[in-house]
């Protein structure tokens, strides 16, 4: 156990080292944010009933997505190409421990949309933004991170036989902001889009953020919309378990995991 | 005219045709029309203007594609490492550099089609056949235009590192201040002067004025002037093309990846 921390703490520094050294990461993670937050305010704050802390949120939650969508689809596509994966996967250390601790790297990294978003609301345009239920914000965000964390481990093992995964999985950025309602209601979608909203953890992340933040959910709905966020992303955490082991086989036996 | 050609076939051929169908779909089509449902929702949701509004602005934003791909062409040039033999070979710059820029306006302007079909057939945009030439010609000119910024984005990424990055940027820009989104009166007078010397800012107003019933003629003025700034762009791109190719081999960032 201390020794699969260990490689967990490690694979962590070298991924934050990785990730705050690339442009792109940081461009998703701080600037693609800041322009979100920025055009929603705008185009929300004559609302009637226009709520910051709801931009706010919802911005923040679509940079910590996009960060986890890309550096999570990215993070094995990337040891392929410095010639690491075969290496990897022949070490006694199980890659699934080696990803996990590169994605806690990749949150942290994330963590900062919801500073740029918290600075652009209260700093740039000056709104006063109060959360209603601390404690509860507190707990959702814990939750919404592990849940973020299971999606990009879910993310992680397509590229170790799909390369060409990180460009799919980027065009699949704007349709989760949709389906999860980072910034609308997803009341605004057609009724049959619906279930795809409920089966994706980061909608039960927003939900509990924004309910929380806004304090518009009672404390039963609250503890309910976590149990669901904690089985979709415990639904999330054995798929990527079952996929790193299929894939990893698949890969062995085709030979193609130094394919570049 | 055959170095033009030349440019334009095999600098898109050569980086981009060999991605697999799913990449090209869910890259060229599906983030941006995805992008377009988006932010049209925003404005759905509690935004000050029609529906329709936010419509036509994203489905026009979509033009902002072909400056990107442009833009990046030059860093997937270095990556590759093709740029050094493009800057090494004698062959005429204006039409090497113009020429890089054909196939994609073609295509951009093809997927704002495509955007404005989305429109209509999932959010109900309601354009009446007699708006349909109007509505082409402000896309062929708002694609034509923003390409110009693209060719100077180009530019710059001989010296730059990411242009991928500079890209992304110049298209959240667009989204936030040409109108797409946000009507040019209620954004800070700094951000609306920004707005009005980017390109598709002209295009965009143009395309909800043919849309509203008023004629192409009424719109031609506001083309004219989209064209011009396009070109603008285009010529100090063009300028700073030829004069950081120089800076580029001094420094040496021509290889750099």
């Amino acid at each position: 156990m201390i020794y699969y921390a260990r490689i967990f703490i490690l694979s962590a520094k070298v991924q934050m080292l990785e990730v705050t050294a690339s442009i792109f990461m940081l461009f998703i993670a701080l600037l693609q944010p800041f322009f979100i937050a920025i055009l929603a305010i705008y185009m929300l704050r004559d609302q009637a009933g226009f709520e910051p802390v709801y931009v706010i949120v919802g911005a923040g939650l679509s940079g910590l997505f996009s960060t986890i969508l890309f550096t999570g689809s990215n993070s094995v596509t990337r040891e392929r190409a410095q010639g690491n994966l075969e290496l990897l996967e022949a070490s006694p250390a199980p890659l699934m421990v080696i990803m996990g601790g590169k994605m806690v790297a990749n949150l942290a990294l994330a963590l900062t949309s919801m500073v740029v978003t918290y600075v652009v609301g209260a700093g740039m345009f000056q709104y006063p933004v109060a959360v209603e239920q601390p404690a509860f914000f507190a707990v959702s965000m814990i939750l919404a991170l592990f849940s973020l964390w299971t999606m990009g481990m879910l993310f992680a093992p397509l590229s170790i036989l799909w390369q060409p995964v990180e460009q799919v999985l980027g065009g699949l950025e704007y349709p989760v902001f949709i389906f999860c309602g980072f910034l609308f209601p997803i009341a605004l979608l057609p009724g049959w889009f619906l279930p795809i909203s409920y089966a994706l953890p980061p909608y039960w992340a927003a939900r509990s953020l924004q309910g929380s933040s806004l304090g518009t959910l009672e404390s039963d709905e609250i503890v309910l919309t976590w149990l669901i966020l904690l089985a979709t992303s415990g639904v999330s955490l054995v798929a990527a378990g079952m996929l790193f082991r299929i894939f990893l086989r698949l890969g062995r036996r085709k030979g193609t995991l130094g394919f570049i | 005219m055959r170095v033009f050609f030349a440019s334009a076939y095999y600098g898109y051929r050569g980086l981009f045709f060999w991605e697999t169908p799913t990449v090209y779909l869910t890259q060229r089509l599906l983030l941006p029309l995805s992008g377009l449902a988006f932010f049209s929702l925003i404005g759905k949701f509690g935004g000050s203007q029609p529906l329709e509004f936010y419509l036509i602005g994203n489905a026009m934003v979509i033009a902002s594609l072909s400056g990107f791909t442009i833009g990046t062409a030059i860093g997937v040039e270095r990556n590759i490492g093709t740029l050094i033999y493009l800057i090494g070979s004698p062959a005429n710059r204006v039409a090497l550099f113009f020429g890089r820029a054909a196939v994609h306006v073609a295509e951009s302007a093809i997927f704002v089609v495509a955007g404005f079909g989305w429109a209509i057939l999932v959010f109900g945009l309601d354009l009446p056949l007699s708006t349909w030439p109007g509505i082409l010609l402000t896309i062929i000119v708002g694609t034509l235009a923003v390409s110009g910024l693209g060719l100077l984005l180009g530019a710059v990424a001989y010296v730059m590192l990411d242009a991928g990055v500079l890209g992304n940027i110049v298209i959240f820009m667009i989204l936030l201040v040409s109108g797409a989104n946000v009507p040019l009166s209620e954004l800070p007078t700094a951000l609306s002067v920004f707005g009005e010397a980017l390109p598709l800012t002209r295009s965009i107003e143009a395309a909800r004025e043919v849309a509203a019933g008023g004629g192409i003629a009424a719109s031609l003025p506001l083309l004219l002037k989209d064209l011009g700034v396009g070109l603008a762009y285009a010529s100090v791109g063009f300028i700073l093309f030829s004069w950081i190719e120089v800076i580029a081999r001094r420094r040496g960032t021509l290889e750099n990846m």
